[in-house]
């Protein structure tokens, strides 16, 4: 015996070699630990210029017989990144075997549980170029526990970013009209930035049908029975659409009319379902119906909005905050007409809430600007509203937070007489103007520190004194509004554009969720595979050439490229479409509602 | 006249469906032959395993059957297309069809694989009918009859056009009459005899057979009927039954066994050679539509097909005049495609004792059963035109929508063939009379359906005029600009409205879908294309519906006259004198 701690053994092999046991079950070989890691070495068979993870250091025997296979194989300089647990067994490497040298040739990885392999990026990175697992022999036999959650979570990190590589099929469904609607548009121009494919429900058209109930009669009984009637048959529309269209996921937004039949007909089509909930889920409670009917629940609130969640749902709720559209909300340089009519020191545009009725007649001697709708026009403040308090379109909107030194941004309330001082989630309007790169001053709100640096990045306001005193010193200071302005900017297009919001809903649906989309990866073969079959057929070659940066590739997402293209097919394209034919008419037939 | 087709030296056939549905186009193939002997005719066939037995039976006429071995890619739930193995086998497959250089090539599939095939497998020079993706993408219909037989999917009820006619008419054909018989082997032959003298029939003993069988349930009447009906037929005749089916469907055999009459052959399993001579001594077979109905007819056996669930009688019964046909009658007739029937109500309207009534008349025993509310009993024929047909033997209760139907196949005739109008109007006022009598007509309004037609004229002039003015509008070039983007999207609109009449009148669904097809050519076209294709295709519709529209103003007035006694139609489609009915 050379060492021993409480809990590992060392002992000398029959080789005359130090070899270490745990519990009398042996890491390494007890026999001849070398032969037995050249032998694992050769049957897990590396391939040159892949990263390898090997899971277990123990006493080294096996990373040294992969270093000289690799350089064997003429990789003399591998990537091998080594994950140990447990700082003891390092220690009596370096001590029995003098290690440090072998250690020096790899990135050591020292974790305290399996589960930190989650957040690393040095093993995502080497996922990412195809690296392969290689366990130390006897840690399966000598600690089954640790071994299986090594590799659970090994497959999960490994598993999601396959995923991450996956165009996924979005359904996106907006709501008939409102402020989510437009968000709803903006979440279908980032997914498909994104490289999904995304099939938008627009119900936008139906509006007016909506409203025809309204002209038609005045019973609020049949306006109620027909409203309902035209969204129970839009939820239908969608269910049939999911039913042709078979998307890897629905993502609808608040307002959509989904009923919860749709989501059950859904989930019986094993298709997940996300809804993000743009709105104040005080003033809008039919979240209680749909959070618990989805799969995954995306609010703009958390904390008392959370608690009253877990009452009426089980099932997966995150936080998400609205985002920006770096397309649309972006500086714009205003012609003399345009400056003439949308510029202005202090300028809000908004509906005419109760509690911005009431604000904003403190302001009034700034050179202020109101525009939007529901503005009361008998109130003073009319003087100061714009163009008769006509609705504003978004490209307009663009227009006057950039035209305005201040942009004023008061959240909503039907009851404060200003600032609500409980008001907590925050507006898009908060994400929209930073990214313009305007400036502005918005009331605070207990979520607004989380997205922006308060006094760098966002200067808020209190009540009617502190504003008037911000807007006072911003209008005389133009340097400290530029600087806000940029800093505001950088920060939403870095963190709080819709592309990276949905990312981060993807990431949750896959943290929660991945062995179901897990499924949709037994569609994706490696390229590197489909290359090797293809050989001497130049044009299948070259079809599959494109996507070998990808990894891996689907068959739907190949036929999904033929068809999205124009012009005339080549044999291999029309071959695809025959393949994806054939199998839908003699494997997949349709079947409608029962 | 159609204009004749150039004389192709290589003919080839696409049918990628089952053996039954190769028996069928048969009188096709022979039409192919007979008009083009000197041509080499190549048909595909779906099932590797099928063609040795299709190629016995069906050379000639045909001289090559190759196999598409679809089989081989398995595509099999849950798993995606194999990929490479695709590849070969399409690549291997365009290399050896593209090399044999058909300058012909025909699809009677349905499907939109069979269309891409179409438009992978030819060369440049190929001619091609039938249904084609156009450049992988667009589906078209090559040729007037051809695009018929794909619209009238969606309108069947009022479609009274044969499919093997649609084939034949769609390459510019006729069929031959008679049609050769299909080969029967001295082997097969004596071996049936050999087979009916061991089980004690006697030479000269008739023989009715039936097929219980059928590939799908909707169209599978039940196997206790059959054996009633047979039990009928040997109590009342004294005839001998045989019950035929593949291997498989012996245990039809095991439900029928207590029902059957005393003497039944038991026929089932035996091979279809062998089923082809016991066909060819039998009387008359009883059977559902399916493959035997189709041997039957080759053999020139007589056949009573029992029509339900998703055939319908005028379309794919055995080719053949003097058959009968028992076509049950429902307003949800015939089943629309792909639809999980659970309640097959169908089956039940027809019964055994009226399906023994029309065998017995089919055999010379007896006269024609009368017509029931649920179903009636039509007899094959070939019309004036050398159409085939079907024709109640006794006088059915007249619809409106019968009549439409009757009137669209004249019409049809007269916008495809230049069958003179007038000859038209007075073939579709013998067949009304044959089918419907004359007294019963007094009670029938035509009027809805010549509504309208009246509004779809009205638009579809308002529609040429637009066409017209666009057409003007983009010969002034810049000039016009403005005034041709608004009338292009008027006559968008206006088309629009065109296809949406369909629904709302269902008489104008055959119209508006052979319009619809008909401008899909358009697509891609310049603005100048679409003024000008648009009036022809607008005017072809208007056409049409006019003609229609006459015929049936034409009945409204001229039909409703005194009583008079009721025809019959003879093989040859002349009008004789009433026929007695078996029932009261």
């Amino acid at each position: 015996m050379i060492s021993n701690t409480p809990l590992f053994e060392v002992k000398d092999a029959r080789t005359g070699i130090p070899t270490v046991s745990v519990g009398g079950a042996h890491l390494h070989s007890a026999y001849d630990p070398v032969r037995e890691a050249a032998d694992a070495a050769r049957r897990f068979d590396p391939k040159p210029g892949r990263p390898v993870i090997v899971l277990g250091f123990g006493l080294g025997y096996h990373v040294e017989a992969l270093l000289s296979l690799l350089s064997e194989r003429g990789d003399p300089h591998p990537e091998v990144l080594v994950y140990e647990w447990n700082p003891e067994m390092l220690r009596m490497a370096r001590e029995v075997r003098g290690a440090d040298g072998l250690i020096s040739r790899v990135r050591l990885r020292e974790v305290t549980s399996p589960e930190d392999l989650d957040g690393d990026t040095a093993l995502v990175n080497a996922f990412d170029r195809r690296a392969e697992v290689f366990a130390l022999p006897g840690l399966a036999k000598a600690r089954p526990e640790t071994h299986h959650r090594l590799w659970e979570r090994l497959n999960r990190v490994r598993l999601r970013r396959r995923l991450a590589r996956v165009r996924f099929r979005i359904l996106v469904v907006s709501p008939i009209y409102g402020g989510s609607l437009s968000t709803s548009r903006y979440v279908a121009e980032a997914f498909r930035s994104l490289g999904h494919v995304v099939e938008f429900m627009d119900f936008s058209p139906y509006q007016h049908a909506l409203s025809q109930a309204d002209d038609v009669t005045s019973d609020p009984g049949y306006r109620n029975h027909l409203q309902n009637s035209l969204c129970r048959h839009l939820s239908e529309l969608c269910v049939a659409r999911c039913s042709d269209w078979k998307p890897d996921l629905v993502f609808a937004l608040a307002q959509a009319p989904l009923s919860p039949e749709a989501f059950r007909a859904m989930r019986e089509m094993k298709i997940p379902t996300a809804f993000w909930f743009v709105e104040d889920f005080r003033l809008f409670p039919y979240w209680k119906t749909v959070a618990p009917a989805c799969d995954y629940f995306f609010t703009i609130q958390k904390g008392a909005f959370f608690d009253e969640l877990r009452t009426v749902t089980s099932n997966r709720f995150e936080y998400l905050p609205q985002a920006c559209a770096p397309r649309v909300h972006r500086p714009l340089d205003l012609s003399p007409e345009e400056r003439q009519r949308y510029a202005s020191d202090v300028s809000f545009v908004g509906a005419g809430y109760h509690n911005r009725q009431k604000f904003l007649l403190g302001l009034m001697h700034h050179g202020l600007k109101v525009w939007g709708t529901g503005w009361d026009l008998s109130s003073v403040l009319s003087r100061h509203l714009q163009e008769g308090g006509r609705w504003i379109e978004t490209e307009e909107v663009v227009k006057i937070y950039n035209g305005s030194k201040i942009n004023l941004n008061l959240h909503s309330s039907t009851y404060h007489e200003g600032v609500n001082p409980n008001g907590d989630f925050v507006n898009p309007r908060t994400f929209e103007i930073a990214a313009i790169g305007a400036f502005q001053l918005v009331d605070r709100r207990t979520l607004l520190g989380e997205a922006f640096e308060e006094d760098r990045e966002v200067i808020t306001f209190s009540d009617l004194r502190d504003v008037e005193a911000k807007v006072g010193h911003f209008l005389a200071h133009d340097e400290d509004r530029g600087a806000v302005a940029q800093a505001a900017r950088r920060r939403a297009l870095r963190d709080h554009t819709f592309e990276r919001r949905l990312e981060t809903a993807l990431d949750w649906i896959l943290e929660w969720d991945y062995p179901r989309f897990a499924a949709r990866l037994e569609a994706q073969t490696p390229v590197e595979k489909l290359l090797e079959g293809a050989a001497g057929d130049a044009e299948l070659t070259a079809l599959l050439r494109k996507y070998e940066e990808r990894g891996e590739v689907g068959f739907q997402d190949i036929v999904r490229d033929i068809r999205d293209k124009s012009g005339a097919l080549d044999d291999t394209e029309m071959i695809f479409l025959l393949l994806d034919q054939l199998w839908q008419e003699r494997v997949a037939p349709r079947s409608g509602p029962a | 006249m159609v204009n004749p087709l150039p004389e192709p030296r290589r003919i080839l056939v696409l049918n990628v469906n089952r053996m039954g549905d190769q028996l069928q186009a048969l009188p096709f193939y022979w039409a192919l032959k007979k008009r083009y002997p000197e041509a080499w005719l190549e048909v595909f066939v779906d099932r590797v395993g099928e063609k040795d037995q299709v190629a016995r039976w069906l050379t000639p006429p045909v001289d090559e059957f190759i196999p598409l071995d679809l089989g081989r890619l398995r595509p099999v739930e849950g798993r995606n297309p194999p990929i490479l193995e695709g590849s070969r086998y399409f690549r291997d497959l365009a290399a050896e069809i593209r090399g044999r250089g058909a300058d012909l090539m025909i699809n009677l599939s349905h499907g939109k694989f069979s269309a891409l095939l179409m438009h992978f497998l030819r060369s440049p020079h190929t001619r091609v009918v039938g249904h084609v993706m156009a450049g992988g993408r667009h589906r078209m219909f090559r040729g007037d009859w051809f695009t018929y037989l794909f619209t009238m999917v969606a309108a069947r009820r009022l479609n009274r056009f044969h499919i093997v006619d649609l084939y034949v008419r769609g390459c510019g054909l006729r069929a031959p009459d008679p049609l050769p018989p299909l080969p029967l082997a001295a082997a097969d032959r004596e071996w049936a005899e050999a087979f009916l003298t061991a089980r004690g029939v006697g030479l000269g003993e008739s023989i009715v057979a039936i097929q219980p069988g059928a590939s799908e349930y909707r169209k599978r009447w039940e196997a206790d009927a059959f054996a009633r009906t047979l039990r009928l037929l040997h109590e009342r005749h004294g005839v001998r039954g045989l019950v035929l089916g593949s291997p498989g469907e012996r245990d039809l055999w095991d439900r029928m066994a207590g029902l059957l009459p005393p003497g039944t052959l038991d026929g089932v399993g035996t091979t279809l050679d062998q089923a082809k001579a016991l066909l060819a001594r039998a009387k008359l077979l009883i059977t559902n539509d399916t493959g035997p109905m189709h041997v039957a007819a080759g053999v020139g056996t007589p056949f009573l097909a029992i029509s339900l669930g998703s055939v319908y009688f005028p379309e794919t019964f055995g080719y053949g005049v003097g058959h009968g046909i028992l076509q049950s009658d429902l307003p949800c007739s015939p089943c629309t495609e792909n639809l999980q029937c659970n309640d097959t109500v169908c089956h039940g309207l027809v019964q055994p004792e009226h399906a023994a009534e029309a065998a017995a008349h089919l055999l010379g025993l007896g006269p024609a059963p009368c017509q029931t509310d649920g179903a009636f009993y039509l007899r094959t024929a070939r019309d004036r035109d050398g159409f085939l047909t079907a024709r109640p033997v006794v006088p059915v209760r007249p619809s409106a929508e019968g009549c439409v139907a009757l009137a669209l196949r004249e019409m049809w005739k007269v916008a495809f063939d230049f069958k003179e109008v007038e000859a038209a109007w007075a073939d579709l006022k013998d067949e009304i009379l044959l089918w419907y009598g004359s007294e019963a007509l007094t009670d029938l309004s035509l009027q809805p359906a010549l509504d309208g037609l009246h509004d779809l004229a009205t638009l579809c002039q308002s529609a040429l005029e637009c066409a017209r003015r666009l057409e003007v509008a983009v010969f002034q070039g810049e000039r016009g600009r403005s005034e041709a983007d608004m009338e292009a999207e008027r006559l968008i609109e206006m088309d629009q409205t065109l296809l949406n009449r369909g629904y709302r009148t269902p008489s104008l669904q055959p119209l508006l879908r052979q319009y619809r097809f008909e401008r899909e050519r358009l697509a891609g076209g310049t603005p100048l294309d679409w003024a000008q294709l648009s009036q022809i295709h607008v005017g072809s519709l208007e056409r049409r519906g006019q003609i229609l529209a006459d015929m049936l103003s034409r009945l409204e007035t001229k039909l409703r006259l005194p009583a008079r006694s009721i025809p019959r139609v003879s093989r040859e489609g002349d009008v004789e004198d009433t026929v007695a009915c078996a029932r009261v």
